[in-house]
């Protein structure tokens, strides 16, 4: 007797949805579609808090206010969430926002590290007075109280070694009462310590970049103001990134290849530390930072396609469930 | 370069091998990554925490000759050194001191915090929105009557069913009173489908960060090492 098809359906191998899934995701991604994302009012804020920080460092120069920017995730969930980070910092240094960044993990630090110099290479950014980098700050719930006095008792040297005293930026910002905006980007509970601690004992502004698995429990943050804002997952990262893009277009313009090609110059006499990064970029490396720009949104491309697969497959599936239980109440 | 990101590509390889089935190449991908996390945390945190939470500090405090800070830092580490005490059944004992200490601590320290952040002010979101208007607006709902549209519906409409949502699903998960009371049937059904709502809007999520991390390693093989190996070979 033949196999009816939602018995077909019903018993499909495992693997093959796999496959199917693999060439519905990779079909975008090579042929390098990208997805443009209405910008959702929770990441608009966030974009716009820092425009804040921005307008309020030009009208007060000796008093500027910085971003806490903590990297509370582990590269287990990078995919989703380097690319916030990453604009993230694009605009605050693009907008000369002092940036103290830190991990949460130990095995984050080196994900940490290289993405914050990654990013203040491409505006030229000195280490120690336009941004700092404090390693892994343990215990961290003693950190986020540590800021609420003077950050500098507590994390004696930054990541570097450098005496935290001597940095010019932490000597201007050690507390939370220079602090515009903590970004805490995570793949876990954190963002709820720092609504906790940081927003609740000491009324700080906070914004979160999360994956998209633990999106919906910080829905309840943003409806009562306890964060300002928030980017959900690779799609939340893809409306920052094009915010920031449109940023970058305006402030530096459309050739943003040219611009990194030209940032450094042999002639340049600034006393860069090679230690945080070396000055230029190779041809290789400037492919990577041009990439890097659209990463979010070319992997949403990809994200919309499986979408469609799975509704498809749900569809199915219930289709078959539905006539197999008709076939089966007819017997 | 090549090399380590072409070890990178065969690991990520042999992990989404298990999709296939169990076998040796995932087992030892997995085993060789839980070694190597291992090994940097140790690294990590004897460089990150030994050496900067102790060694630093008190190098620091004896150059500037801050006694005070000195003397705190010594018998913080001292107690903090108490913790090994575990590894001995006869002194074990000594280990509860600084334990009471840190839960002591943290528990009076995070107890307000928690309470106003994840109950008062979650009660106070439930009851006015974030301007301070009430979320139970019979002028929202007058609003819409006047000038019927999308937007005043919404408006009209999301105070009073996120209210109601809260109400039901509390009644829903209240064990105290038998499931056959009147009040709890009512809410029954509402609550289930406010909870399908925040199940699917869950799952929703959920598939799309499985599916990000695929499209991260994706983009990692054929964006990244793809290109890198094609110019290395190509010169």
């Amino acid at each position: 007797m033949r196999t009816p098809w939602y018995d077909k359906i019903m018993s499909l191998d495992k693997k093959i949805l796999y496959v199917i899934m693999f060439i519905v995701v990779m079909i975008p991604l090579l042929a390098k579609w990208t997805y443009n994302p209405a910008v959702m009012p929770e990441v608009k804020d966030i974009y716009d808090e820092i425009e804040g920080i921005y307008a309020y460092n030009q009208s007060h120069p000796d008093t500027p206010q910085g971003i806490l920017v903590s990297f509370d995730y582990s590269p287990s969930t990078n995919a989703e969430l380097d690319p916030m980070t990453m604009s993230i910092l694009r605009h605050a240094f693009m907008r000369n926002i002092p940036v103290i960044t830190w991990s949460a993990f130990p095995d984050s630090i080196d994900l940490a590290k290289t993405i914050t110099t990654y990013i203040a290479k491409e505006f030229r950014a000195v280490y120690g007075q336009d941004f700092v980098f404090m390693g892994y700050p343990y215990p961290m719930n003693a950190a986020v109280i540590a800021f609420g006095s003077d950050v500098r008792n507590f994390l004696v040297k930054d990541f570097y070694g450098n005496l935290s005293t001597d940095l010019p930026l932490l000597n201007k910002i050690y507390n939370y009462k220079s602090i515009g905006l903590i970004v805490t980007v995570s793949g876990t509970s954190y963002p709820r310590f720092w609504v906790t601690y940081a927003n609740t004992l000491y009324g700080k502004k906070i914004a979160t970049g999360t994956t998209a698995v633990s999106a919906a429990e910080f829905y309840p943050f943003l409806q009562t103001d306890q964060m300002i804002g928030m980017m959900g997952g690779l799609r939340g990262a893809a409306e920052y990134e094009k915010l920031v893009e449109a940023l970058e277009i305006t402030i530096i313009g459309d050739d943003i290849e040219r611009y990194l090609r030209n940032l450094y110059s042999p002639e340049d006499d600034f006393p860069w530390d090679t230690k945080i990064f070396a000055p230029g970029f190779t041809d290789e490396e400037l492919r990577e930072h041009l990439s890097t720009r659209k990463t979010a949104r070319t992997g949403m491309a990809s994200q919309a396609s499986s979408h469609f697969y799975v509704i498809v497959l749900i569809i199915l599936a219930n289709l078959g469930y539905f006539f197999k239980r008709r076939a089966e109440n007819k017997r | 370069m090549l090399i380590w990101y072409t070890i990178a590509v065969l690991l990520s390889l042999a992990i989404f091998s298990f999709l296939w089935k169990d076998n040796p190449l995932y087992k030892f991908a997995e085993h060789l990554f839980v070694g190597t996390m291992v090994g940097y945390q140790v690294v990590v945190v004897f460089s990150q925490i030994i050496m900067r939470k102790i060694v630093d500090p008190i190098s620091v405090a004896l150059d500037n000759r801050q006694i005070l800070t000195l003397i705190s830092l010594v018998i913080a580490t001292l107690i903090g050194l108490l913790f090994l005490a575990r590894f001995s059944r006869k002194v074990e004992w000594v280990s509860r001191y600084p334990i009471s200490i840190t839960v002591g601590f943290w528990s009076g320290y995070a107890i307000v915090a928690s309470f106003k952040t994840n109950i008062l002010t979650q009660i106070r979101g439930t009851v006015v929105d974030d301007l301070g208007q009430p979320l139970l607006n019979g002028h929202l709902i007058g609003d819409f009557f006047k000038n019927p549209s999308l937007k005043t519906l919404d408006l009209a409409t999301a105070g009073p069913l996120l209210v109601f949502g809260v109400i039901v699903v509390l009644v829903y998960f209240f064990f105290s009173v038998k499931h056959d009371h009147p009040m709890v049937k009512f809410a029954n059904k509402p609550a289930l489908f406010y909870l399908m709502i925040g199940f699917g809007a869950s799952f929703g999520y959920t598939f799309m960060g499985r599916i990000s991390l695929f499209i991260g390693r994706m983009n990692f093989i054929f964006n990244e090492w793809w290109p890198l190996l094609k110019q290395t070979i190509g010169g």
